[in-house]
């Protein structure tokens, strides 16, 4: 059951700040009217289980999902997607407990992947990681709205971020169409080309990277490796999870240069191995703990990723000056693992796989 | 002015039974200590410090470490058994 308040229209916004339900911006109030509009056009009804957290007892049911994702306003027709990012989410190999609670501030980065990326609107394109677009900014906030008010995950309360960073507000990665010869990103992971994926990435900021003068798409690939390979990043070294948006001029100049997305992955896991003697020129020391035991390889160096397909490569971004970015987990593998769930088509109810 | 219905987002659920804190005595016999090393960089070593820094207040038997692989996994329900099974104070939780 859930509970309700009736009070004057224009207290509304006061009350849902005062009872720490928003993000410190405003919210739509969650009438029931536009609650059940979610609910409806995803064809689930209130008490369906989205999934669960069950180190908190917290379960994330249809009705909590859509009064969060009216809140961050979103349409209705986004629902589906919301409902696909929290039940990735919520995998227990995606670790929520942990993720929304590290002093690490970890972002709760959607990446969506297939024909729903033009069909809703998102943007994919300039500015893609910026603001503006409303499919974008609302589903990636309904998912934080989600992590604050079910799972508790508050500044004054289980949130235990040491500085946190924007992107927890909402955070977003749109798949433009790759280039001939390179698959989506939903493709890659399993599903079909008709099919529209949410991956689910537990994230520090996006780290952009800048390579303008060189068309060399090696020399291109050595700049995002030394972007992995930057002592200051948490993970470096200890074997996680990256996604990097490959922009528009990168993109080109890897795809016709002939580099296939599986070359472009094996390239940057190896020159992104770093030597304890690169981490300490950073000033950091090797961490070795049971969860981080960091020994180099055989070849003297430590793993970035623990292999290729731990590099997510995602294409987005409009012509510039030649941009991408680099989106590193916000720890090791040991901790997090993305989670993918394919959207549901419209009152087909929640997404199953 | 009009009224407006809102729904609440905030998970919602029964409150919990409560349960009786375990009675608080101080054990004359010879006691187990287990320490949850969570793998956070330190841990074993601040919480076996503190466990050492009760044998001055406890007779103590043995201290046992139990390490996880990390420090974002739960202990298995059936690891939280034995521990339990074993041990006359339990020592965990460790942040940063």
């Amino acid at each position: 059951m859930t509970g309700s308040l009736s009070l004057e229209h224009g207290d509304a916004m006061e009350e849902m700040f005062e009872r720490g339900w928003t993000d410190g911006l405003p919210v739509v109030p969650p009438t029931p009217e536009l609650v059940q509009a979610m609910l409806d056009h995803a064809g689930v009804v209130a008490t369906d289980v989205v999934g669960t957290v069950p180190e908190r007892s917290r379960t994330v049911t249809a009705d909590k999902a859509a009064i969060n994702a009216v809140m961050a306003g979103c349409r209705p027709e986004y629902f589906p997607v919301v409902l696909a990012a929290l039940a990735a989410m919520l995998e227990p190999v995606f670790g929520a407990h942990t993720v929304v609670t590290s002093t690490g501030g970890a972002a709760l980065c959607v990446v969506v992947s297939g024909p729903l990326v033009d069909e809703l609107g998102f943007n994919s394109y300039r500015n893609a990681l910026g603001p503006g677009n409303r499919a974008n900014a609302t589903v990636g906030r309904a998912v934080r709205l989600v992590a604050m008010n079910v799972l508790g995950a508050r500044s004054d309360s289980l949130d235990g971020s040491s500085l946190g960073h924007p992107g927890k507000f909402t955070m977003l990665v749109a798949e433009e169409a790759p280039p001939e010869g390179w698959d989506p990103l939903g493709v890659e992971l399993g599903y079909e080309l008709e099919d529209t994926t949410v991956s689910m990435f537990a994230t520090e900021s996006p780290h952009q990277i800048a390579n303008h003068l060189n068309g060399d798409p090696e020399g291109i690939l050595l700049t995002f490796a030394a972007a992995m390979s930057n002592p200051a990043t948490y993970c470096v070294g200890k074997g996680h999870e990256a996604v990097i948006v490959v922009g528009y001029e990168h993109r080109r100049a890897l795809a016709e240069g002939g580099w296939t997305k599986p070359q472009v992955r094996e390239f940057l896991a190896e020159h992104s191995r770093v030597t304890p003697e690169q981490l300490a020129t950073g000033g950091v020391l090797l961490e070795n703990t049971k969860q981080n035991d960091m020994i180099p390889g055989p070849d003297g160096k430590l793993g970035t990723v623990t292999g290729p397909d731990d590099i997510h490569l995602v294409t987005a971004g409009s012509p510039g000056a030649g941009w991408s970015a680099y989106i590193p987990a916000w720890a090791p593998k040991v901790h997090s693992v993305s989670a993918t769930r394919k959207v549901a088509a419209p009152g087909n109810g929640l997404p199953l796989n | 002015m009009s009224l407006i219905t809102i729904l609440s987002p905030e998970f919602e659920a029964d409150a919990p039974e409560l349960v009786p804190m375990a009675a608080r005595t101080v054990p004359t016999d010879p006691v187990t200590i287990t320490i949850i090393d969570n793998a956070k960089p330190k841990a074993k070593e601040l919480l076996g410090y503190i466990a050492e820094g009760l044998r001055d207040r406890l007779p103590v038997a043995d201290v046992v470490v139990h390490s996880k692989s990390a420090a974002g996994k739960p202990i298995d329900a059936d690891v939280a058994e034995m521990l339990a099974a074993r041990s006359h104070l339990v020592i965990s939780g460790l942040g940063d």
